[in-house]
């Protein structure tokens, strides 16, 4: 009896125990003998991949290095943002929370990483804190650098963008920086200086680096209507590197500014079938609505609305993509709604933009008109703010202002949305019958 | 596929019923990883920067021109040849220097400088060569740079080289079937006795780096593969009389200068600012602490005295007593400093006045010596470093053996178990190794090489995390089965 | 072998579930616009079989948009279009591959939204000696998500592979979740093969797709036990379910005190009314799972879950009214108790245990039910009494034999016992029959559950047996103290009788509760 019982209780926490062997199973296994390599220097040129596996190797061999930890969370946050694998975005935000925990202290690395990974996460107001508790360690990191002036931007704070953007460049100068720089520039309309940078930054830094910075360059060079060089640079691109997903999306706009709206269906379609993204659903939605293709539009706003479903099961706030997509297909009290909720926390110019046309749609024109300054206020060249302004400022009776900006919307990005364009030109016209 | 709609059905409810409900359980812990993470600019983070890296500054007298010194330094660490066709150009934004101090005052008298332009024989600017590369002008080298060398002394700029060739990167056997002769067509001398060489080269460096494992706990005796066999670099070598390098042109009475070589990045803004450093080897890596790296490498050596504290009391000695027990030896450590920042005294510390700075500092009087100790001057070879630098100088140990107190009084054999390059030097002007070839199967014959880590690790990686997870699975099922066992005894005890 | 460590790790995963609460899968694992492809390939001197699985995250599924109402051709055309990129060659020469079959699933993921799961199989018809066997799979290059490709020889010898032949995800079930692990990215294998060797199948099944899909690696690995032919596999499941079904009657719940109880009552005849009773709990647990069962594959609209409460429900209200029966009983038969008291005294002799010992199963009893009610509260919820601990407790005082063996708790007695048993189904019972059901062995499903309903009984059965043995005991030594004068048994008999009535009231109110 006693025995029986006895192996009863022996079975039970065998069987407990196993449970919790399960339960942790999810550790890294401990520190194999696995030969070979090379700690990892960040910036040694070594492709992303091999610097992953590298740096996983390391941390089985040392787990407590908690410099290589803060490494692999920089390298996961790189490989998210180029892979589109969001499973990398949590293996960063463990590698960081892990560097911590070894060492809480001066780790900038680490810091710069949850930085990183708070910007992906759209929580701007965190990644600036965590840059600036990283700088105060490294004034020079980086990463730390970088995020900020993310941050800054993000956030609307644009002269403390501009300084932290400038400064970074004279610490750290980069391809990582002069992508920031230019785009402080570009949004402040001057398009000639940000794509000199973007030249420059394309010109040094190896093969895979020229990439992003030429990409950028295709949409000022279109932006300002100079097709062709546009297409030269995606052209180069593609033969760097053939996969790279924003140089397809460039190119779709590129089609669309040349009239090939077929083509630009197919590069669309191309692009949702690698990341159906809300923002670029939406686009291929508006463009086969001007094609006249409801049906075929219909189903792309349905993965949209999917989206945004997902988005909420997840107890995640909407962003500004999908609210303007609520402002033009969905519903516009919901769209004020989430763009105000966003205008609470940050004053960018993209939120500005999103808030009034939602406004706009709820059909709150004359809350909507300040808002909609306040979007256009750097000049940033970009077609919609400047639409949607003219927009309003039509259905306010604002005769020649609005005449003005629907003009100047137009011509700046003949690759944008054409349903976008053509409800504008419409607007246009009804301005000069009216008078 | 009449099948499918239940299988739906039943894998619905075998989800509700082995995940529990889901519906009372919520979503907890979820980021917003999710759908969309791209709304704002999603620019680099991490966009690599090694066309900036300087890796290794060398000084010594040349060997077989004793009246000259050569300087050498690299850039641009783990070139992987393999795997290409892969080339590694020079920025063409910035500006590679060697500096040397003559007069002790940290701030540099003569500095060298190469700059870089690209060129195109055609307009796909991807390709590399159309075919067979037998000499450097060869027309099927689709892409190639030349290099512009200045020498400027007191503000005064002279050109030493104008539009010489770089020597390309070795793609691989069928596109360069004789490299050694590129590599000579690439050497110059643009007037008597001065040599300027310019391309790629093995990396001269060797070393296992996981020697810096121990810095978290590692285990040195695992040690001993150069993780660098088969990485190249792009190396600048130039070879000038001394009296080039020497205050007032007189070497005998001025012997000692200091080297060190930096790199300078035109901003977005326009200007040049310096974004890399190095003089003597392994600073960054053992001295100084991780978070003044970045700092170290924008700095002059005017403001080293700043960083004294890191020198004279290091951190690496007091991790390695802690983790092997052997004894650091007392702060401070003025040995250090003659080492990194004055010179050893009698050998290649100036005489009168100096200002303490981080340089490779090279006695231009010391004797070649015939057979030369890869423990330099510890190993009682005065030529070597820290008297300049060889390439065949074995600084990781001589590091290592000079921070655990081999100069004051504690003897002692650490090492990285790597004692030498696995490439051979040549015994003339450049002296480096000649680059792997992209067309060598196993460029890294050791296991060092990152590319085979992740084709290995995948495997072994995989493989090694399932039977973790079947063994704590096996335990259940061994608990289970007693547990059963357990109940069925104590049920038969009672019918007994 | 590989059946042993199956079968174990089919436990585990169940086990776990008992015994560590269930994390909820909401999100994919790799992001919820992934497109994530396995390829298992296996090669025989005439030919090579592929395996081919994509799971199609919740965004993906909505762009399919109406093509998922008709998942037959949604399969086939999906697998038509990635036939055209998956490339064979042996040998150097390129092997046609034609669809033998095809499916498609659909499971919930976050935020209930579907997620899909499509399974294709191909053949491709080639001599195959000694060579290579080249495999690239160049469906759909850019999209985001893992990529693995296996091998595995059959009658042949693998000389050389650079995949492995076990899948690292089990076919897309469950992506590993090291920190120190990146998602998989492999396209392409290059194997070179030698003839001979033992027979092999693709990893997962050799079935053509079962695939529960998103319950994901534990129903998974319950299927591939299952669907393992052969009399060893059959047997291990049968022992494992007998396993599953003695711990889960251990878990909280499930009257193990009213259990005690009645068995208290039987004097003499205990074992053989244990037995009744197991029998009891065994019928009534395979009747409620195979109905429900039943019910599940004939109405799509019909959800388990919702009938738990219910059931649930029913329990509390049966057990309620036998303790509001025997309190009856005990009033009415007030006097009558002077043979129960000798026997009690005598039986308790027999074992010749002191009071010290009695203590210590009782311990070991509650202890167990209390990690259960905080460890896996979770997956029981439905059927956990909130006093289950306090009332295990309450069963190792219960009131010992009785005299005049009550005949009312007689034979309908044992069906209320069955009931209060068996009513509310295991949920992991319920998985085996239908993971049976899905691959067509039905019967073995129905055995598979009867051995977990004989394995529940069992264990009940013991508990009950060891709890009167204590209570025995209990009042033996109470007597022989004089300790409440002779009252013992009578006090005990009201408490327990209380006891009973209490389980119940707060089996009901909390379900009620929830409903």
């Amino acid at each position: 009896m006693r025995r029986s019982l006895i192996v009863l209780g022996i079975g039970l926490a065998l069987a407990i125990s196993g449970g919790i062997g399960v339960a942790t199973t999810s550790e890294p296994p401990a520190a194999s003998t696995d030969p070979s390599v090379a700690r990892v220097v960040p910036d040694s040129g070594q492709d992303l991949t091999a610097t992953i596996a590298a740096l996983q190797d390391t941390l089985r061999r040392l787990p407590e290095d908690d410099a290589s930890w803060a490494n692999l969370s920089l390298a996961y946050v790189e490989q998210a943002r180029v892979t589109g694998l969001a499973t990398y975005y949590d293996k960063a935000d463990e590698a960081a929370a892990r560097s911590l925990s070894i060492e809480p202290d001066e780790n900038f690395s680490a810091l710069g990483a949850r930085g990183a990974i708070a910007a992906a996460r759209h929580d701007f107001a965190g990644a600036l804190d965590d840059a600036d508790q990283a700088l105060a360690i490294n004034p020079r990191d980086l990463t730390a650098l970088a995020v900020r002036v993310d941050a800054l931007t993000e956030l609307g704070r644009y002269a403390d963008q501009l300084r932290a953007v400038r400064a970074a460049d004279r610490l750290r100068p980069s391809t990582t920086i002069a992508t920031r720089y230019a785009y402080a520039y570009e949004l402040r309309g001057d398009l000639d200086r940000a794509g000199d940078v973007l030249q420059g930054a394309a010109a040094s830094g190896s093969l895979a680096d020229k990439a992003y910075p030429l990409t950028l360059r295709a949409d000022i060079l279109r932006k300002q209507g100079r097709l062709q060089a546009a297409g030269r640079d995606l052209a180069t691109v593609r033969q760097v590197l053939p996969t790279y997903l924003p140089a397809l999306v460039s190119s779709a706009r590129l089609q669309t500014a040349r009239g090939d709206l077929e083509g630009a269906v197919a590069t669309w379609q191309s692009v949702v079938a690698q990341q159906p993204l809300p923002e670029y659903l939406t686009e291929l939605g508006e463009l086969l609505q001007h094609l006249g293709r409801a049906d075929e539009a219909e189903a792309q706003f349905a993965v949209v609305r999917t989206t945004i479903e997902l988005l909420n099961a997840g107890g995640v706030g909407t962003d500004l993509e999908t609210a303007l997509f609520e402002a033009d297909h969905g519903s516009p009290a919901r769209a004020v709604e989430q763009a105000r909720a966003e205008w609470a926390r940050r004053t960018s110019v993209h939120v500005a933009d999103a808030l009034a046309w939602a406004l706009h749609r709820a059909g709150r024109n004359a809350e909507a008109l300040p808002i909609a300054r306040a979007a256009t206020r750097l000049g940033t060249p970009e077609a919609r703010f400047w639409i949607h302004r003219g927009t309003i400022e039509a259905a306010l009776g604002m005769t020649a202002e609005a005449r003005t900006h629907l003009q100047r919307g137009l011509a700046t990005d003949p690759g944008m949305s054409p349903w976008q364009r053509e409800e504008a030109r419409s607007t246009l016209t009804s301005l000069t019958v009216r008078r | 596929m009449t099948r499918s709609r239940p299988t739906k059905r039943q894998s619905a409810v075998a989800l509700a019923c082995a995940g529990g409900m889901l519906t009372t359980v919520g979503f907890a812990g979820l980021g917003p990883t999710g759908a969309t993470a791209s709304s704002h600019r999603e620019a680099p983070m991490i966009a690599g920067l090694p066309q900036y890296d300087n890796t290794d500054t060398y000084a010594f007298r040349s060997p077989e021109k004793r009246g000259t010194i050569t300087l050498a330094a690299n850039w641009i660490p783990f070139e992987e040849p393999a795997g290409g066709p892969n080339f590694y150009p020079f920025a063409t934004d910035a500006q590679y220097d060697i500096k040397v101090d003559n007069n002790h005052d940290a701030k540099a008298d003569i500095t060298f400088r190469w700059t870089f332009k690209d060129h195109y024989r055609s307009k796909n600017t991807f390709l590399y060569n159309n075919g067979p590369v037998t000499s450097l002008k060869d027309k099927n080298l689709n892409f190639y740079q030349t290099y512009k060398l200045v020498r400027i002394k007191k503000g005064k700029t002279k050109v030493i080289v104008r539009k010489a060739r770089v020597a390309p990167s070795n793609v691989g056997e069928a596109s360069m079937p004789n490299y050694a002769a590129l590599r000579n067509q690439a050497t110059t001398t643009p007037k008597k006795n001065v040599r300027s060489f310019v391309g790629q080269a093995e990396d001269p460096f060797f070393l296992d780096l996981r020697v810096f494992d121990l810095l978290y706990g590692g285990d040195l005796s695992e040690v001993g593969d150069d993780t660098l066999a088969g990485f190249n670099v792009n190396s600048v070598a130039l070879q000038v009389p001394k009296r080039m390098l020497a205050k007032k042109g007189n070497s005998k009475k001025n012997p000692i200068i200091g080297v060190w070589s930096t790199t300078n990045k035109k901003t977005a803004g326009g200007k040049f600012v310096q974004v890399s450093r190095l003089g003597n080897p392994l600073v960054n890596e053992v001295v100084l602490p991780i978070k003044v790296k970045d700092a170290f490498n924008a700095s002059q050596p005017t403001s080293d005295i700043a960083a004294l504290k890191y020198v004279t009391n290091p951190e690496l000695p007091k991790l390695i007593e802690a983790v092997y027990g052997i004894k650091a030896p007392k702060t401070p450590r003025n040995d250090l400093v003659s080492v990194f920042l004055t010179g050893v005294k009698g050998l290649n510390k100036p005489q009168g006045k100096m200002t303490p700075s981080e340089q490779l500092r090279l006695n231009m009087n010391t004797p070649v010596t015939k057979n030369p100790n890869r423990l330099g001057v510890i190993g009682g070879d005065v030529q070597g470093f820290p008297n300049g630098r060889r390439l065949g100088d074995d600084v990781v140990d001589i590091a290592l053996q000079v921070v655990e107190g081999e100069l004051v009084g504690s003897p002692n054999d650490l090492g990285d178990g790597v004692d030498g390059n696995d490439a051979p030097f040549s015994g003339s002007f450049p002296y480096l190794g000649l680059p792997m070839a992209g067309s060598n199967p196993d460029p890294h014959p050791t296991t060092g090489s990152a590319k085979q880590t992740a084709a290995s690790n995948t495997d072994g990686n995989l493989l090694g995390a399932e039977p973790r997870r079947t063994t704590s699975m096996a335990a259940i099922g061994l608990g289970l089965f007693a547990l059963i066992a357990g109940i069925g005894g104590a049920t038969r005890r009672r019918k007994v | 072998m590989t059946r042993l460590l199956r079968l174990t790790v089919a436990l585990g995963a169940i086990a776990m579930c008992l015994f560590v609460t269930a994390a909820p899968a909401s999100a994919h694992p790799l992001g919820n616009f992934t497109v994530n492809r396995y390829t298992g390939i296996l090669i025989s001197s005439d030919g090579v079989e592929v395996d081919h699985v994509i799971d199609l995250a919740e965004i993906p599924t909505a762009q399919l948009g109406e093509a998922i109402d008709d998942l037959e051709s949604l399969a086939e055309r999906e697998c038509e279009t990635s036939r055209g990129g998956l490339e064979l060659t042996v040998s150097g020469t390129a092997v046609p591959l034609t669809l033998t079959g095809s499916s498609a699933t659909t499971a919930d993921g976050e935020g209930g939204l579907p997620i899909t799961r499509i399974t294709c199989g191909f053949e491709g018809d080639a001599e195959i000696g000694a060579g290579e066997v080249n495999f690239r799979d160049r469906t759909a290059p850019e999209s985001v998500g893992w990529r693995e490709i296996t091998a595995v020889g059959n009658e042949m010898t693998l000389t050389s592979s650079d995949v492995p032949s076990e899948s690292t995800s089990e076919r897309l079930t469950a992506y590993p979740e090291d920190l120190l692990t990146s998602p998989l990215d492999v396209t392409s294998a290059a194997v070179v093969v030698s003839p001979g060797g033992p027979a092999g199948t693709l990893p997962g099944s050799d079935d053509e797709s079962p695939s529960a899909t998103d319950g994901g690696w534990l129903s998974s690995r319950a299927t591939a036990l299952l669907g393992d032919n052969g009399w060893i596999a059959a047997g291990l499941g049968i022992l494992a379910a007998l396993a599953l079904g003695a711990t889960h009657a251990l878990s909280p719940g499930h009257g193990k005190t009213v259990m005690a109880f009645y068995l208290s009552q039987r004097g003499d005849n205990s074992l053989r009314s244990a037995l009744a009773v197991g029998g009891a709990v065994t019928a009534a647990h395979t009747g409620s799972v195979l109905l429900l069962g039943l019910l599940v594959s004939l109405s799509t609209a019909f959800v388990p879950a919702s009938i738990y409460p219910y059931l649930t429900l029913a329990t509390g209200l049966l057990i309620l009214g036998l303790g509001l029966y025997l309190l009856v009983q005990l009033r009415s038969n007030e006097g009558g108790h002077g043979h129960g008291h000798g026997h009690g005294h005598g039986h308790g002799h027999g074992h010749g245990h002191g009071h010290g010992h009695g203590h210590e199963p009782s311990q070991t009893v509650a202890g167990n039910g209390t990690d259960e009610q905080h460890a896996g509260g979770h997956d029981h919820d439905h059927h956990t009494a909130p006093g289950s601990q306090s009332t295990v407790g309450l069963a190792t005082a219960t009131v010992p034999t009785d005299a005049h063996p009550d005949p009312a708790p007689g034979r309908w007695g044992v069906w209320v016992m069955g009931l209060v048993g068996g009513l509310v189904p295991s949920p992991s019972a319920l998985l085996l029959l239908l993971a049976a059901v899905a691959l067509g062995r039905a019967w073995f499903g129905v055995v598979l559950v009867l051995a977990f309903g004989i394995g529940m009984a069992v264990s009940l059965a013991a508990v009950g047996l060891l709890a009167r043995g204590l209570v025995l005991r209990l009042e033996g030594a109470a007597d022989r103290r004089g300790f409440l004068g002779g009252n013992v048994r009578t006090f005990l008999r009201y408490g327990a009788a209380i006891g009973i009535c209490a389980v119940g009231v707060g089996l009901v109110v909390r379900t009620l509760l929830q409903l």
